[in-house]
Order: C-alpha cells, then sequence, then structure tokens
C-alpha cells in the first residue's frame, strides 16, 4: 500500500513539475512571441526609413551634381530672367565650334512640374530651334522650385550684377514614408556687360 | 530492499526530471536573451545609422545655406563696385544675419558682437533660420532679427555671416551654419571666402 501511494506521489509529483514547465514554456513563448512581434515591426520600421534614407542620400547626390552645374552655369551668365518664377533664362558666351566665332545663347532652366525634374534648354542667337532636355536624373523628384530674382533685365537701370535665389524642393517617398527637403542658395551673375 | 530500490529510482527520476525542466527554462532564457542582444544590436546599428543619415541631410542643406551666405557678401561687394561707392560700403566688420527684404534676401548687421564659433551662432535667437513663404507665397528660409515670422516653422539651423577686414581691400567672409543633433551636440558647416578689390584704381 504505501509502495503504491509513495509511487504515485511521485509521479503525481513529477506529473505536476512536468506541466509547470510546459505553462512556464508556454509563458516563456508567449513573451518571446510578444517581443519578436515589436522588434520585426520596430526593424521593418527601421528598415523602411533607412530605404528612405538611402533614397534621399541618392537623390541629394544626383541633386548636388546638378546644382553645381547649373549654378557654375549661371554664374557665367549674366541678364537673369525669370517669367513665371519656376524658371530661370540667362544669357551665356560660348564658342560655336563651326564657326570658331563666340556666340549669344540663352539658356533656360525650367522644372516640369508634372514629371517633377528641371529641363535645360538652350538655344543659339543665329539658331532659332531651341533644344530642351532633361536635367536632373530620374530619382530625383522635385517637388518645388522657385526663383527670385534681383536686378533682373530691365528692372529700372542697372545699378547692380544680378543674384537669383533658388529654392528646390526634393521629395523622397517610400509607401507611407515622405520626406520632403528644401535647399536654398544664391547665385551672383559674375558675366558683367555682356 | 525493493522499496529502497523503487525510492532510489523513483528520486533519480524525479531528479532527472526536475533537471531536464530547469535546462529547458534556462536554454529558454539564455536562447531568448542571446536573441534579444542580437536584435537590440541590430536596432541599435540601425538607429545609429538613421541618425548618421539625418546628419549628411542637415549638412547637405546647411552648406548650400552657409554657402548662400558668402554669395549675398559678395553681392554686396560687387554692388558696391558697380556703383562705385567705397569697397567697405554697407559691409562693415561685424556679425550679419541673412533677412527678407523687398527686392529678395539681404545682409542685416547685429548690434551685439559674437564670437565666431558654432555654439554662439546656436546660442544667438536672432541667428534662427525659418522655412515660410515671402510675401509672395514663394517657400523660402528665413531669418528674423525680430522673432518668428508669421506662419513660417522653425528649422533646426542657425545662421551668421561674420565679416571681417584684414585690409582696406580684402574682405574675410565666415559664414557658420550650426545646428543641434539629437544627442546634443551642436555642428556646424563653416565656409570662408576672401574678396578682393580687383577693381581697385
Amino acid at each position: 500500500m504505501n509502495f503504491f501511494l509513495l509511487k504515485n506521489i511521485l509521479r503525481r509529483g513529477a506529473g505536476r513539475e512536468s506541466g509547470q514547465t510546459l505553462i512556464e514554456m508556454l509563458i516563456a513563448m508567449f513573451i518571446f512571441s510578444m517581443f519578436i512581434a515589436i522588434s520585426v515591426g520596430g526593424f521593418a520600421q527601421s528598415l523602411a526609413t533607412q530605404r528612405v534614407v538611402l533614397k534621399m542620400a541618392s537623390a541629394s547626390n544626383n541633386m548636388s551634381l546638378s546644382m553645381e552645374q547649373m549654378l557654375r552655369e549661371m554664374r557665367m551668365g549674366s541678364n537673369y530672367v525669370t517669367t513665371r518664377g519656376s524658371d530661370i533664362t540667362f544669357i551665356r558666351s560660348s564658342v560655336d565650334p563651326n564657326t570658331s566665332q563666340v556666340v549669344a545663347q540663352t539658356v533656360t532652366y525650367a522644372w516640369d512640374k508634372n514629371s517633377g525634374i528641371l529641363t535645360r534648354s538652350i538655344q543659339n542667337g543665329s539658331n532659332p530651334i531651341t533644344l530642351t532636355q532633361p536635367f536632373t536624373a530620374s530619382n530625383v523628384d522635385i517637388s518645388y522650385f522657385h526663383v527670385t530674382v534681383q536686378n533682373p533685365v530691365g528692372y529700372g537701370t542697372v545699378s547692380a550684377p544680378c543674384l537669383a535665389t533658388i529654392v528646390i524642393g526634393i521629395t523622397t517617398a517610400d509607401k507611407n514614408q515622405t520626406v520632403t527637403n528644401y535647399i536654398q542658395t544664391s547665385v551672383e551673375s559674375r558675366a558683367w556687360g555682356m | 530492499m525493493i522499496f529502497s530500490v523503487q525510492n532510489i529510482l523513483a528520486r533519480a527520476d524525479e531528479k532527472t526530471i526536475k533537471r531536464e525542466n530547469g535546462q529547458v527554462l534556462v536554454e529558454t532564457m539564455v536562447a531568448l536573451s542571446m536573441t534579444v542582444i542580437g536584435l537590440v544590436g541590430i536596432l541599435m546599428v540601425l538607429n545609429a545609422s538613421i541618425g548618421l543619415n539625418r546628419v549628411i541631410t542637415s549638412q547637405y542643406i546647411s552648406s548650400y545655406l552657409a554657402g548662400e551666405g558668402v554669395e549675398l557678401a559678395g553681392y554686396q561687394l560687387d554692388n558696391n563696385v558697380f556703383a562705385s561707392k567705397g569697397y567697405q560700403n554697407n559691409l562693415a566688420a561685424g556679425a550679419y544675419v541673412v533677412t527678407m527684404s523687398l527686392n529678395g534676401l539681404a545682409l542685416t548687421r547685429l548690434s551685439q558682437s559674437i564670437a565666431q564659433t558654432p555654439q554662439a551662432v546656436f546660442a544667438l535667437p536672432a541667428s534662427q533660420v525659418y522655412l515660410g513663404s515671402d510675401s509672395f507665397g514663394n517657400v523660402t528660409y528665413l531669418s528674423s532679427v525680430g522673432g518668428a515670422p508669421a506662419g513660417a516653422s522653425s528649422t533646426p539651423f542657425h545662421r551668421v555671416v561674420f565679416v571681417s577686414w584684414q585690409s582696406s581691400d580684402q574682405a574675410v567672409i565666415n559664414s557658420i551654419v550650426a545646428w543641434q543633433t539629437k544627442g546634443g551636440a551642436v555642428m556646424s558647416v563653416n565656409v570662408e571666402d576672401h574678396f578682393f578689390n580687383w577693381r581697385k584704381p
């Protein structure tokens, strides 16, 4: 009698211990699952942010190059004028490769709002054909572009060189995240008396 | 005797079960801890990466703002040459902020003297740069000496343009843009340029 009783107690005891381990395991698994769910959520969010950041970095690099080219050309140009604020036109001199003569060219940078890009148009003084091409890279989404010109051509007496202040909004979007960075800079015409 | 053997076996079984149960729990805790450490590590690296990219973005924007400060100082000097005025006209040594006038952006001299350090630039309320609209509703970065322009949102950037003269024909322009990172550190971009009175008769 004692033997069975003791065995039963031990078995029952062993059974209870097993049950406790299972409950502990379940609790541990539940906590683990909760933690994993939160971590994976945070991780996914971080990855999404990282994707936006990488896109932004790539767009910024491309935009830097475009800005550098545009500002350099504007600095060497003159007679800044803007018609709608979303474009800038100026005169620059260039050497015609066919005639080796210095010719005046009209250059226009304009914002194509629908495509989210800047275009560059160029026209020789003697050639009526205007060549227009996309100027910014395809991964650069320009959501805002505005130019303010100080001392534009035809504005009172020309007592100072032209100065253009350019504001560009670059938008980076990825699923639910959209970030717009505005860059602003001013450029002065160094080509006086052209 | 037989009871003793049974007891020993039963106790041995019990101990084995208990020990194994304990091992499962410990193993789970260790595995959980390792997973936690691993995931936290990855998240920290990602967070640091995003933070650094935020700094790069700020540097990107501020480098253009700082360059603009130098350009506006050069513009004032060229205006002086263009109008046959003294080279130092309207650009006395001191600290300036970029303000919006009717014609566009211009430099406005601050009455107080400021140390030429990022910390001093950041601490100056008048140097705060706002992102707002000009009188025509166009987006622009604005500085306001008197306070926030109406409807403009503040940016993390502070900008001061320092003008000093090495001689009456050589201006030294330092355009400093400073901002504070999330960690509290003050970062800055300092663009320096020297302008010479190359049209001096």
